[in-house]
């Protein structure tokens, strides 16, 4: 074929060139050690590095995820831990004081302690993590969970339950509800508490039971307390008590004159109305199997102060029946809890382990994708830039080839 | 002899020439676009005796070219240059979309971790403090990123511009030498000729290397020049020039003519034809898939923001501006210049347009026309760009009129929409520079739930509570929150258990007594152990009461010595329903009710359609026991059950619900001393038998306090009434109760909002009454549930279909740019190999050869002193003859 003399340098030159471009990409992608630099280089690759990104970095999250739970059940585990104590040193002073050797000043030197100790109690109970979290309000953040008014300890939290997503879709309860584990305990006895007040000037009092067969024959019923039109009772404020399901007149108490602070008994229940209740007030008192461990402690505390076992056998054995079966509940809530979180943790080690071991192989798999192979890429440069002297070499001598040179 | 004198000159001549032509191509061998010539050297013919010669003579220059080699060059050219300016472009954007440090993508991945770390600390205000941070840099990556896009678009339009000006100057070069080969053609200066034709040829190459063009050469030399799909350039010594417009698109306009028409998409190859086709097929479609990912983050997070609560208790806002800003749904419009080309000059109020973007992945990222064709008035068209497919012909409307396909929505806002009127929607195309964090204060952030449900103490049942969620921020129920730490839902809501399986909804507001939710969506079924939608929760879903005038009849107390069941007076009719706004395949359902149908055996027939829920219950209240004390014991039956001995309605009471059959029934009294409330929760009639003295009686009264007395009469007659039960029928949505049938429903019955604006779902075993109440999460800074939903939203597969998260959804905008890309790159470098072999056939063909030419020097040297011998030869000849001679 005929050949210009013009296309010979050009192609010469073009084909250095090339080389000289090939030579300079390898050495490009030596420096930075990337195979992959833009899309363009492997555009499947590149979308999947993207979502292996997107993965490592959603592991990376739940680990850290993992972790936060790991310190908030650590801190939740020791503070069970130390609750399950104080119970066990109450279950032995309401032994030692129910055992009938006990001076009434033995009595009171217990009670002082059970005080001391109930004191611990709602401290644990109130206990908060490093960001001032409560651990056993739920989604209250902001107040003490457990507070003390008139010697009712109120439990103001509520039941929620925090959630930290482990996995996809899996998330682990980061708290235990106060609630459960504190409040609502499972007792053999009928308790009472105020499940509603809806009134603003009166408040209701000194809760009592006062006849537990007559509670336990009215179990699962609410009294229902309202204060009337003062004009169904001549004009003096009055109230009527009802139960909870018909809003049937419980044992005749209808249209009766609030006479204050002196006490209304109904269905075995004692308690007071303190204030000046209007009409329309209302109050709700539920009838529970249920105890909470502070109400169990501080029952006792002013049972074994108040009730000697001389005069009132009867009752002071109730009493101690009654705290050891709420103690029982108590432990046995205290260990389930302790359980559960038990089996979070080794919930939490299995996870952590496994976004581990991913990340590993991700990590692996974003390398082979994005990352050079040294060797070859060595050899290569190798080749190419022998192949560009020996174009540099050839393009010299058939330069100097030339007819002209011959005339 | 004279002859041989004149055949060595003419050799001299030939040979002279034919040197001076090596001389000029081993001159010009470097010179680019230069084409070899050679001498067409001819014997010539002639001379004083046929048969004898008379020397030689030049007959051409020729130039030695192929016309197919120097088109397919132009051609191979502008396909290479094509490439060569897209691949560029592309490796521009892709190294913009491409980074894995600060990418998009990692931005995202910052801003979910930011969100799933705030989860484990809710009440850290730093933590909210992250998220913000997180989100602004999200917002400004991917400002960044479409920024970029946008100034490459830019300079699209500048590069365009600099094409346009040489294509222009290279059209009148070319117009200037067709005129001069025209004006030599008959003349026999041939190397002039073939310089010239070199020289326009470098020209149309230079052309071909900005615009694919094709050529056309007339008789007399002059070539005319087409772009596109054959619109003229040059035409003999005619020039069109071009322009870019405003909107950057290319118009051709004759000189001389105001007409112009816009060839943009006409245009292909050359470095014009491959910015366009980069900004068409690469350049738009990224940046509306951008446009769209950000629209798909801001509305999801947004949405679920909004269905959480912040510190203060407060419903969140957007935490992302909305897509749908007013300052942003009139921007995604451009009004298109007609195809006449008279753009929008004589239409003085042009129509406005809004877009609303609803559901960024229902259909695809793309732009659309919406063309007013004037077939009919006012009638448009509206063509989806991605496919060429028309999704949608309207007709004839008045402003404001809207219409909505693939999840966005064009509202035509105001002003006149003539004939041949065309707007470019781009729902998507400015988003991604658009998006912003417009939320900055931490304890804003809306990370807790409102809902708290509690259980009652003596519950006795194993429920476990599944899933709360917010559906709904705006529904009335929540529009007492966060004014005051006491707000609450209105009406706090309790589920009651009735039986192990069915439930009630009760409106909790005085807790010591609670009342059936308005409107009430009836008994609900409980299935223990599966997942149980606790509320009517599907949006759009509606309540009818039975509210008819039958209702309040009562009829006449009979008196009947048996206890058969009477009949309820409700009147026969059609019962329809329409289906035809829902998503059922259904259009219109009947149901025939004959007279006297107890509502339970309605209830029964709804539920059996589709789409309809239906419960029914039947009450009425007695009262007034008078002269009960006066010894004759009384009988009271309650659907055949009879009852006697009873002083009081506490006693009837109790001896109702102890009743067995009736129980099974689901017949249950409730007294509270004054009144008895009779209940059927099934619907049945509840027919009663009254027995007693003349002067002893009973009042029965209905659901809507119609009464009527029931006395003794003698004994073995019974005094008897029946009364019907009442339905609440749940409808999903689109389905609607006709108005037909006018008795216990009421004429266009009224259709209340079902759904209560929330989800509740539990399982386990409930027992008959477990209650729980549903009220505010109050002080619920603790809780992290909304922050767990946000972060899903993440890992959800909720875009398109197939389903994909937005990690995938930007890998896959990144792979599309890069296949774009290697793909590009490697047909560049192809179209540069055969552009580089037809250049090499051009030169092999054309091109000078240095040792060809030094051959041919030194074959014409010696040919010249040939020539000179043959003088030498004839002047020796003429010498001998004169010698001889003297």
């Amino acid at each position: 074929m005929r050949i210009s003399s013009a296309q010979i340098h050009r192609q010469a030159t073009e084909q250095l060139q090339q080389l000289g471009a090939q030579a300079a990409q390898t050495q490009q992608q030596i420096a930075s050690g990337k195979r992959l630099v833009a899309p363009g280089d492997d555009p499947v690759g590149a979308a999947r590095l993207i979502s292996i990104n997107q993965e490592l970095s959603e592991r990376a999250q739940y680990l850290v995820n993992t972790d936060n739970a790991d310190v908030q059940l650590g801190l939740t585990d020791t503070v069970l831990n130390e609750v399950v104590e104080v119970v066990q040193r109450v279950q032995e002073l309401t032994l030692q004081a129910g055992s009938g050797v006990q001076s009434q000043d033995d009595r009171a030197l217990i009670a002082v302690e059970l005080e001391a100790r109930l004191e611990e109690l709602i401290g644990l109970a109130n206990s908060a993590n490093a960001s001032g979290q409560y651990l056993f309000s739920g989604f209250d953040g902001e107040t003490p969970p457990f507070e003390q008014r008139d010697g009712v300890i109120e439990f103001t939290g509520d039941n929620g339950r925090r959630l930290s997503q482990i996995d996809r879709g899996q998330f682990v309860a980061t708290n235990v509800s106060g609630q459960d584990v504190f409040v609502d305990l499972p007792s053999q006895f009928t308790n009472v508490l105020v499940q509603d007040e809806s009134a603003d000037s009166s408040a209701l009092r000194e809760l009592t039971i006062v006849d537990q067969d007559a509670l336990d024959g009215f179990f699962p019923e609410k009294l229902v307390i309202q204060f009337n039109d003062p004009a169904e009772a001549g004009g003096q404020t009055n109230y009527t008590v009802r139960r909870g399901s018909d809003l049937r007149v419980v044992e005749g108490l209808e249209n009766v004159v609030f006479s204050g602070p002196s006490p209304i008994v109904a269905s075995g229940i004692s308690f007071r109305i303190d204030g000046s209740p209007q009409s329309g007030d209302s109050f709700t008192i539920a009838s529970t199997k249920q105890q909470s461990l502070f109400d169990t402690v501080a029952e006792v505390t002013t049972g074994l102060k108040e009730i000697d076992p001389a005069n009132n056998p009867e009752e002071f054995e109730l009493l101690i029946e009654r705290t050891i079966d709420g103690l029982n509940a108590a432990s046995e809530s205290l260990l389930g809890a302790r359980a559960d979180v038990g089996s979070r943790f080794n919930t939490l080690a299995a996870v952590s382990d496994l976004h581990e071991d991913i990340r590993l192989q991700l990590q692996e798999v974003r390398s082979g994708i994005e990352d050079l192979d040294f060797a070859e890429a060595v050899s290569n440069l190798a080749f190419e830039s022998f192949l560009l002297e020996a174009a540099q070499q050839s393009f010299v001598r058939i330069n100097q080839l030339s007819l002209f040179n011959r005339l | 002899m004279a002859s041989l004198f004149d055949i060595g000159v003419s050799g001299l001549r030939a040979q002279q020439s034919a040197l001076n032509i090596v001389g000029q191509n081993i001159t010009n061998a470097n010179t680019p676009g230069y084409t070899r010539q050679r001498v067409d050297i001819q014997t010539q013919i002639g001379g004083l005796s046929a048969g004898l010669g008379s020397g030689v003579t030049v007959g051409s220059v020729t130039r030695i070219a192929d016309a197919f080699v120097d088109e397919q060059i132009r051609s191979d050219k502008a396909r290479h240059a094509e490439l060569a300016s897209f691949t560029q472009n592309v490796q521009q954007l892709e190294a913009s979309l491409f980074d894995s440090q600060f990418g998009i993508d990692s931005a995202m991945r910052d801003f979910f971790d930011a969100v799933q770390n705030s989860s484990n600390e809710p009440t850290d205000l730093a933590m909210r403090e992250f998220v913000i941070s997180a989100g602004e840099a999200l917002a400004t990556r991917f400002r960044g990123v479409t920024d970029r896009s946008w100034l490459q678009a830019q300079d699209i339009v500048g590069s365009l511009e600099s094409s346009v000006v040489r294509v222009n100057e290279l059209a009148q070069l070319v117009v200037q030498i067709n005129e001069r080969i025209a004006g030599l053609q008959d003349q026999s200066s041939t190397g002039a000729l073939n310089l010239m034709i070199d020289q326009r040829e470098g020209l149309l190459k230079e052309l071909s290397g900005l615009v694919n063009i094709n050529t056309v050469e007339q008789d007399d030399g002059q070539v005319n020049v087409f772009v596109g799909k054959g619109q003229p350039l040059v035409l003999g010594a005619d020039v069109a020039l071009m322009e870019v417009t405003g909107d950057g698109d290319i118009a051709l306009r004759p000189v001389g003519t105001d007409s112009f028409q816009i060839v943009t998409s006409a245009l292909s190859g050359g470095e014009i034809g491959g910015v366009i086709r980069y900004r068409e097929e690469v350049l738009w479609p990224t940046q509306n898939e951008l446009g769209r990912l950000a629209a798909g983050i801001a509305l999801a997070v947004n949405e679920q923001h909004q269905l959480g609560i912040d510190t203060q208790g407060e419903f969140g806002g957007d935490l992302f501006r909305d897509v749908n800003d007013p300052d942003l749904i009139g921007q995604r419009v451009d009004y298109l210049a007609g195809a006449s080309g008279s753009g929008a000059s004589n239409n003085v109020d042009i129509g406005r347009v809004n877009v609303y973007i609803d559901d960024p992945f229902k259909g695809a990222a793309t732009d659309y026309e919406v063309y007013f064709d004037g077939a009919a008035e006012g009638s448009f068209t509206v063509k989806r760009r991605s496919d060429g497919e028309t999704v949608f012909r309207g007709t004839s409307f008045v402003p404001p009129h809207e219409i909505s396909f693939d999840g966005i929505t064009v509202e035509f806002a105001s002003g006149t929409f003539a004939p041949g009127d065309t707007f470019l929607v781009r729902p998507y195309a400015d988003f991604g520079t658009r998006l912003e964090m417009v939320l900055s204060d931490p304890s804003s952030l809306a990370l807790g739930s409102p809902i708290q449900i509690n259980e009652a103490p003596n519950n006795s049942g194993g429920t476990q509570l599944i899933s709360t969620g917010t559906t709904d921020a705006t529904h009335p129920i929540f529009a007492n929150l966060g004014q005051d730490s006491e707000g609450n839902f209105s009406p706090p809501i309790l589920i009651r258990f009735v039986t192990d399986d069915e439930f009630v909804l009760l409106d909790n507001t005085d807790p010591s007594q609670p009342v059936p939710l308005e409107p009430d969506p009836g008994l609900q079924r409980y299935l223990a152990n599966a997942e149980n939608q606790m509320l009517p929760a599907t949006p759009g879903s509606s309540i009818v009461q039975t509210s008819g005038p039958a209702l309040s009849l009562l009829g006449t107390p009979t008196l009947v010595t048996d206890f058969m069941a009477g009949t309820n007076g409700y009147p026969s009719g059609l019962l329809s329903l329409d289906y035809s706004q829902s998503d059922y395949d259904e259009d219109l359902r009947s149901i025939a009710l004959p007279a006297n149908t107890t509502a339970q055996e309605i209830a029964q027939q709804l539920s059996n359609l589709p789409g309809v829920v239906a419960s029914a219950k039947t009450s009425l209240s007695i009262t007034d026991l008078v002269n009960f004390d006066s010894g004759t014991a009384v009988e009271l039956a309650i659907n055949g059950e009879l009852i006697s001995g009873f002083a009081t309605l506490n006693d009837l009471a109790d001896a109702i619900s102890t009743n067995a059959s009736l129980s099974e029934q689901g017949i249950t009294a409730k007294s509270d001393g004054t009144t008895l409330s009779l209940e059927s929760r099934y619907g049945d009639d509840l027919t009663l038998h009254f027995q007693g003295d003349p002067n002893e009686s009973i009042t029965v009264a209905n659901n809507k306090g119609v009464s009527t007395m029931l006395n003794g009469n003698v004994s073995g007659v019974y005094r008897s009434i029946t009364v019907g039960g009442e339905l609440s029928v749940i409808l999903d949505p689109g389905i609607s109760l006709g108005a037909q049938y006018v008795g216990i429903f009421a004429a266009n019955p009224e259709h209340e909002r079902a759904d209560l604006g929330m989800s509740i779902v539990m399982s386990g075993a409930a027992r008959a009454g477990d209650e729980f109440r549903i009220g505010f999460n109050k002080d619920g800074t603790g809780d992290n549930r909304n922050a767990l939903a946000m972060a899903a939203i993440s890992d959800q597969s909720l875009i398109g279909i197939p389903a994909r998260p937005f990690a995938e959804m930007f890998g896959s905008v990144i792979q599309q740019v890069g296949v774009q890309s290697s793909q590009s790159s490697i047909n560049r470098d192809a179209a540069g190999v055969l552009l580089d072999q037809s250049e090499a056939f051009r030169e092999s063909v054309s091109g000078v050869n240095l040792d060809e030419e030094a051959a041919n020097l030194i074959e014409h040297e010696q040919a010249y002193n040939a020539s000179a011998q043959v003088i030498a030869v004839a002047r020796d000849i003429f010498d001998i003859l004169l010698n001889s001679v003297s």
